[in-house]
């Protein structure tokens, strides 16, 4: 009985090392496509946003090496600056109000009893509706003659301003035309947070004799804190690159009240041509988003490691 | 009246039924939750009903702007919306375009988070960071590089240069969905497959996808989403009247159209939502339980 | 190694730095019904895996009806297995669970439907057949597992800790339904549990492993009798046997131990044994008796545990606890003096230092 064990020595054919390699080759054969694109289009997107930076580029796309000059002119430029500040109040605001709307619907949505799946369905309709449909619709809500603002106001016999026509009420209008539309994801979010608390921890604190407010702050809040911060950040990314919204309602006025970062990037890049400046404020929202990715990194996911480890000694 | 709002929240301590604190506890719940209930229902609402109303009143009507409900109602916007030249065109490329950039990222996206989900090999991580690194960026901040870009390529103005872009941004987002949905699917059972002699693809075919099918409905409702409703890649890269997607040419009719178009312009704006809510509206369960659930972030 | 039929030789497994398993060598005899046996984290179901093909091998071999199968895909190997879990396809009926196998290896429908109407009569399956698992209970999802494995006609058939998952009840009857298809197949089979129990009542063949490393290896009441080491020893039995360092004495013929707070046990003869060497006194609780006359060891009764047809005693001997069990009732209270006797026919001895029987 001829046993193939002793045919086996144990060493390695090459068809086997063969067969070693290709099982070792799959993941990434499945992973390099994707990647291509990704990379291959947006990495080499922002590269070349980078390499616009430094160059003046002129109408027939030639380019000339001009080292930082055109970071020096924005960054000097009274108009960017203000539009950055524009754009860091506007962001706040809309912070400010997207968490505390998207705090009271997702209480809201999770004490209802009745109608829960259509409440939620229904919440979630504004962020289907794409940036400029949304910026037409918050115009014809706010126009001046003909606007359900002041049609509501005129019923109540209130007066009707110019909403779209004053600065400040245009920028507050765009402000809740982006709430509107971020809003609902970032109701979920929260959701699906209030969802993970287990409920014997509010008998506990009711036992305890805890407040509904007190409870709200001291336990709810500190224990979805995670989803708090999914949707900070995801509110502030969005809030940053608001473009079409803006684009469509008021075009960046009245009197460059809506002017944010990327309004100003569109009308370097496009209305003045000036790739190279238009490239620069590229730049400057990617680094704004890299920051904050980083800040929120460090605040919320770092923060957990360290509660973790201290909770274990 | 209070028996349809369940008490999910922390517990009312007994108090005797029908008495006046029990009815003003009751009433007050009832407020508390019921008040934001209904604003967040007319504001959820109000800016498409309005849109809505407003696309079936005449101009006029909407101008003076004394009413809600059109006085007499007609559809007379939308037949002049559909005969709008090259109204068509533009429903057909961005309907092509969505296809597109939700089948091909579905497809690279599958492949990808099944290797990120079932492999552990030395690049993983880097890999996967490179995937998910992209969604920080703002793709309005991109027309800029972009324009230059696809210009020097002579792609712009091409259904090329939309679907290449389309699939770049919708990969990530994809991908990062799929590898939770994936990773949840039990590894043991995939094992039993392995000895019951299925390859990968098998597996993909008769296992994962199965299983996880509402992640890959909710990446595709998502990839739909995102196509149909992209702006700032057409604003960039294209120029022509002819190949313009629907909020494209929703923004081009900003100019040109004064007070007796109104209607005509609010009926074009519920014609390019509407397509899009009626997909999401037909998947509303499995997209709003996934984003509960943390699966989309 | 003719009538083996699957063999493990010096199979070694690390996973990363760390060794799981160290240098495994067994062998399984044809139709044989083998039970490996251990605490959490002792390699078994890690063995179990390399066998099905789940885990690469480090070093060694292993064979199945001899041949080597360390490079042999899974599904070539000839075996079936069945999760803890049961892993079965939760999107696929019951018919379709049974038949996904066969279905992957292309045959022919007839042979299909025959393999899958003979799998589910054995175990009695032939009504569900068009359910899905979820609408299953627990223990008919087990048999849907088993039923899979089945329907492959396998080799050999691997079991990781079916059992786990069911209440005490089910996993009794269930016991029985694996050991009857055992027997009406005999088909080779190995089951991996860390119930010492399921490891007595079903197998032909124990394997007791721990950290990596088989510890004894032999038919159920051959090991409960004769424990090779401490680990064994004190692994296998419930209540678990009572373990007492000490050193023998002489007394003019006789031989004892004497416990370190000086309670002197008996040994019932000399042997090799020398006087002074430092010994570990083995005594299975059953072998330990409530004495009536005044010649047994002095004990006090710490706690009485009625539990109907036994009675779980925990005793006090001068500072050493022990446990016996008795089927006598027990008329006795917390703190009450008694006496012991020891059947030292019973006894185990082990040296302390290498943990090995004497």
């Amino acid at each position: 009985m001829a046993s193939s064990m002793e045919e086996d020595d144990g060493r390695l054919t090459a068809r086997d090392w063969f067969a070693d390699r290709a099982t070792h080759a799959v993941p990434y054969l499945l992973v390099i496509p994707g990647l291509i694109f990704v990379i291959g289009v947006l990495g080499y997107a922002v590269v070349g946003g980078f390499v616009l930076s430094v160059n003046e580029t002129d109408m027939f796309l030639n380019k000339s090496f001009v080292g930082l000059r055109n970071y020096v002119t924005v960054f000097n430029d009274p108009r960017f600056q203000a539009s950055l500040i524009r754009t860091i109040v506007f962001v706040i605001c809309s912070i400010t109000l997207g968490i505390v709307m998207s705090m009271i619907f997702a209480l809201t949505l999770y004490h209802v009893g009745f109608g829960r799946r259509f409440f939620r369905g229904m919440s979630l309709v504004p962020y289907f509706v794409s940036g400029i449909a949304t910026a037409v619709m918050f115009r014809f809500v706010f126009t001046t003659s003909g606007g359900f603002a002041n049609f509501v106001l005129h019923k109540f016999g209130l007066p009707t301003p110019s909403w779209l026509g004053n600065p400040y009420l245009a920028f507050m209008v765009a402000v809740f035309a982006n709430c509107w539309h971020m809003v609902p994801f970032s109701t979920l979010i929260l959701l699906g947070g209030l969802q993970t608390v287990d409920r014997d921890i509010y008998d506990a604190a009711t036992i305890d004799g805890a407040s509904g407010t007190q409870t709200f702050f001291k336990i709810t809040l500190p224990m979805i804190k995670p989803m708090l911060g999914v949707s900070l950040i995801w509110v502030s990314y969005i809030s940053f690159s608001t473009f079409d919204i803006i684009l469509a309602m008021t075009s960046g006025g009245p009197q460059r009240a809506t002017e944010v970062v990327s309004m100003y990037m569109y009308q370097l890049a496009y209305l003045q041509l000036d790739f190279g400046q238009g490239a620069v404020l590229m730049v400057v929202l990617l680094s704004i988003n890299t920051l904050l990715s980083l800040f929120y990194i460090y605040f919320f996911v770092l923060s957990d490691m360290r509660d973790a480890k201290e909770a274990k000694t | 009246m209070s028996e349809t709002l369940s008490h999910q929240g922390p517990p009312i301590l007994g108090r005797e039924r029908g008495s006046l604190q029990h009815y003003l506890r009751r009433s007050r719940r009832f407020l508390l939750i019921g008040l934001p209930l209904a604003f967040l229902v007319i504001w959820t609402s109000v800016p498409i009903l309005w849109a809505f109303m407003a696309s079936l009143k005449e101009p006029l009507e909407i101008y003076e702007s004394n009413t809600f409900f059109p006085r007499s109602p007609s559809l007379e916007a939308y037949q002049t919306v559909l005969a709008i030249d090259g109204f068509g065109k533009w429903i057909f490329n961005s309907v092509l375009v969505t296809v597109v950039a939700t089948i091909v990222p579905l497809i690279l996206s599958i492949l990808a988070a099944y290797g990120f989900a079932r492999y552990f090999f030395r690049f993983r991580h880097i890999l996967l960071l490179l995937y998910l690194v992209p969604r920080i960026i703002p793709r309005v901040s991109l027309i800029v590089p972009l324009n230059d870009l696809m210009s020097n390529l002579g792609l712009i103005n091409t259904y090329w240069v939309l679907y290449i872009t389309y699939i770049a941004s919708a990969v990530p987002l994809s991908t990062w969905i799929l590898v939770g949905f994936f990773k949840s699917v039990p590894k043991e059972i995939e094992e039993s497959a392995t000895i019951d002699g299925a390859n990968m693809w098998n597996r993909l075919r008769y296992v994962i996808l199965p299983i996880a099918w509402p992640g890959v409905v909710t990446a595709a409702v998502l990839c739909i989403r995102e196509g149909w409703n992209e702006f700032a890649f057409v604003l960039a890269l294209v120029t022509e009247t002819g190949m313009r997607t629907l909020p494209y040419a929703l923004y081009t009719l900003r100019d040109s159209m004064g007070v007796q178009n109104f209607a005509v312009y609010n009926a074009f704006t519920i014609l390019t939502v509407l397509p899009l809510l009626i997909v999401y509206l037909l998947l509303e369960r499995r997209v709003v339980e996934s984003i509960v659930t943390g699966a989309v972030k | 190694m003719n009538d083996s039929y699957v063999e493990f030789r010096e199979l070694q497994k690390s996973f990363g730095s760390t060794s799981v398993l160290h240098g495994i060598n067994l062998q399984i005899e044809e139709g044989g019904f083998v039970v490996l046996v251990g605490p959490s984290g002792c390699g078994k179901s890690t063995l179990l895996r390399m066998t099905a093909g789940l885990e690469p091998i480090n070093s060694g071999q292993i064979s199945i009806a001899d041949r080597v199968v360390n490079r042999v895909p899974p599904k070539d190997r000839g075996i079936a297995m069945v999760f803890q879990s049961y892993a079965l396809y939760p999107h696929m009926s019951v018919a379709d669970n049974l038949s996904f196998s066969l279905k992957m290896n292309k045959s022919p429908l007839d042979r299909i439907a025959e393999a899958v109407k003979g799998a589910a009569s054995i175990l009695q399956l032939s009504p569900l057949l068009q359910r899905l698992p979820g609408q299953l209970s627990g223990g008919q999802r087990q048999r849907v597992a088993m039923g899979r494995a089945l329907v492959r006609e396998p080799a050999v058939f691997l079991f990781d800790e079916p059992l786990s998952n069911l209440d005490a009840k089910l996993r009794v009857e269930m016991r029985a339904e694996i050991k009857a298809l055992h027997q009406r197949l005999n088909a080779t089979t190995i089951y991996v549990t860390h119930d010492q129990i399921e490891a007595m009542t079903m197998a032909d063949k124990v394997v007791v492993m721990n950290d990596g490393r088989i510890e004894q290896v032999g038919a159920p009441l051959e090991i409960y009798d004769r424990p090779e080491n401490l680990f064994v020893a004190e692994f296998l039995g419930s209540p678990a046997m009572n373990l007492l360092p000490g050193k023998v004495v002489f007394s003019d013929d006789a031989a004892a131990v004497e416990l370190e707070n000086g309670a002197l046990l008996p040994l019932s003869n000399k042997g090799d044994l020398q006087s002074d060497q430092k010994i570990i006194y083995g005594i299975r609780p059953e072998h330990i008796a409530l004495a009536d006359d005044d010649n047994g060891l002095a004990i006090t009764l710490t706690l009485v545990e009625p539990a109907g047809w036994e009675t779980h005693l925990h005793a006090d001997l001068a500072g050493v606890a022990l446990r016996l069990l008795s089927v006598d009732r027990v008329n006795a209270r917390p703190g009450d003096p008694a006496r012991l006797a020891i059947d030292t026919r019973q006894l185990h001895l082990f040296d302390p230092e290498t943990g090995k029987r004497i």
